[in-house]
């Protein structure tokens, strides 16, 4: 087995829940899957790029979301090319069979935000340390935590009825 | 429901354990898919060299034939034409950089757009390195051959609607395909400068 595999295995063995994560914010049910394999390809192809100045998992997290989002630029056309209904928001993330509400509504609030704030939302999700998320988007850390505070608001006041948190 | 139990709940519902067996599927299903790739782009260099080579093995004989002075002037045009589309679609695709995959959002965003203005700037200006030297060229050297009568006129006619063709396509390529991906870029770009 060569070196870039066994390492390529490894990042795989740990991140792949994050990359599954990145692909239910950025794809739609059925694509998925081409998502989750675009990633892991692209991660692949520029294994031999990374220069150990962050941890790899950090830079396989900013491969991961910088495919996920040219992918999603990408979809607009694959969707109209098959017809499908690329215009009802509910239906480009969230998993149609999952029953759980909190899912359903967390999704939900996912297509609500907008590219960049969805992005933030996911690295806060995924439980990325902030200097590890100001690194993937390439926002200062400040701008990361003031954006989280403005998406944690937004949350609070649509789903938990005046609840509203003021810690930043 | 508070914003921060949303974390858990993301977070289980995403890890689900890979199998040694589904682990070892992904990988070999991204090797070939590497493999295959990595052949298109041979490809594609290959089926551009073939024909500007066929371009120039097609025309290269009207060199030979004497008194078709306007036909060989054409068959030059296109000859060097060909030879210069090659190296510029080449040029382009060698200097214009694709955004690293591994850089920062904000700078993968900003190397896009750059490489966006420069496929915009290339297909606004396909007439001038593309169409305009190819049909000046098949223009003259039919001409040359059937010499400037009706038959002349109606080729230049066919060949100047082609010549409209393929400009509209590209331009329409710029409005419908180019352009939305920039100024999605864009808003990406100010939406996260905004908050910096």
């Amino acid at each position: 087995m060569s070196e870039r595999e066994s390492c390529f295995r490894e990042l795989l063995g740990r991140n792949h829940a994050r990359w599954r994560g990145i692909a239910r914010c950025y794809a739609k049910d059925g694509d998925r899957d081409d998502l989750i394999q675009e990633i892991m390809m692209q991660i692949w192809k520029n294994l031999d790029r990374f220069e150990s100045r962050s941890s790899i998992d950090t830079w396989a997290y900013r491969v991961a979301l910088n495919t996920a989002l040219a992918w999603d630029r990408t979809s607009k056309k694959r969707a109209k090319k098959l017809n499908t209904d690329a215009t009802d928001v509910n239906r480009l993330v969230g998993d149609s069979r999952d029953s759980s509400i909190e899912r359903r509504v967390l999704d939900e609030f996912l297509t609500s935000l907008s590219k960049t704030d969805r992005a933030v939302m996911l690295l806060f999700l995924d439980d990325v340390p902030n200097a590890d998320a100001a690194e993937i988007t390439g926002m200062t850390e400040g701008a990361l935590r003031v954006r989280l505070h403005r998406i944690r608001n937004k949350f609070e006041a649509t789903y938990c009825e005046g609840e509203v948190s003021d810690d930043v | 429901m508070m914003f921060d139990d949303l974390r858990s709940s993301w977070q289980e519902a995403n890890d689900k354990p890979l199998s040694f067996k589904e682990r070892e599927q992904l990988v070999t299903k991204v090797c070939r898919r590497v493999e295959r790739l990595s052949g298109s782009f041979v490809q594609r260099d290959v089926i551009e060299t073939i024909a500007a080579v066929v371009v120039i093995l097609a025309f290269l004989p009207l060199f030979s034939r004497p008194d078709i002075y306007v036909a060989k002037l054409g068959a030059a045009i296109i000859i060097g034409s060909a030879g210069f589309i090659i190296y510029k679609m080449h040029h382009t695709r060698t200097i214009t950089k694709r955004p690293r995959l591994d850089a920062p959002l904000r700078e993968f965003c900003e190397v896009e757009i750059e490489r966006l203005d420069r496929q915009i700037a290339l297909s606004r200006s396909v007439l001038s390195w593309y169409i305009a030297p190819l049909i000046i060229g098949v223009n003259l050297v039919y001409s040359g051959i059937a010499g400037f009568g009706a038959a002349s006129r109606n080729y230049c006619i066919v060949t100047l609607l082609l010549a409209a063709a393929i400009y509209w396509w590209n331009q329409r390529a710029v409005t419908k395909s180019l352009l939305p991906v920039k100024n999605e870029l864009t808003n990406l770009l100010d939406d996260m400068n905004q908050s910096n």
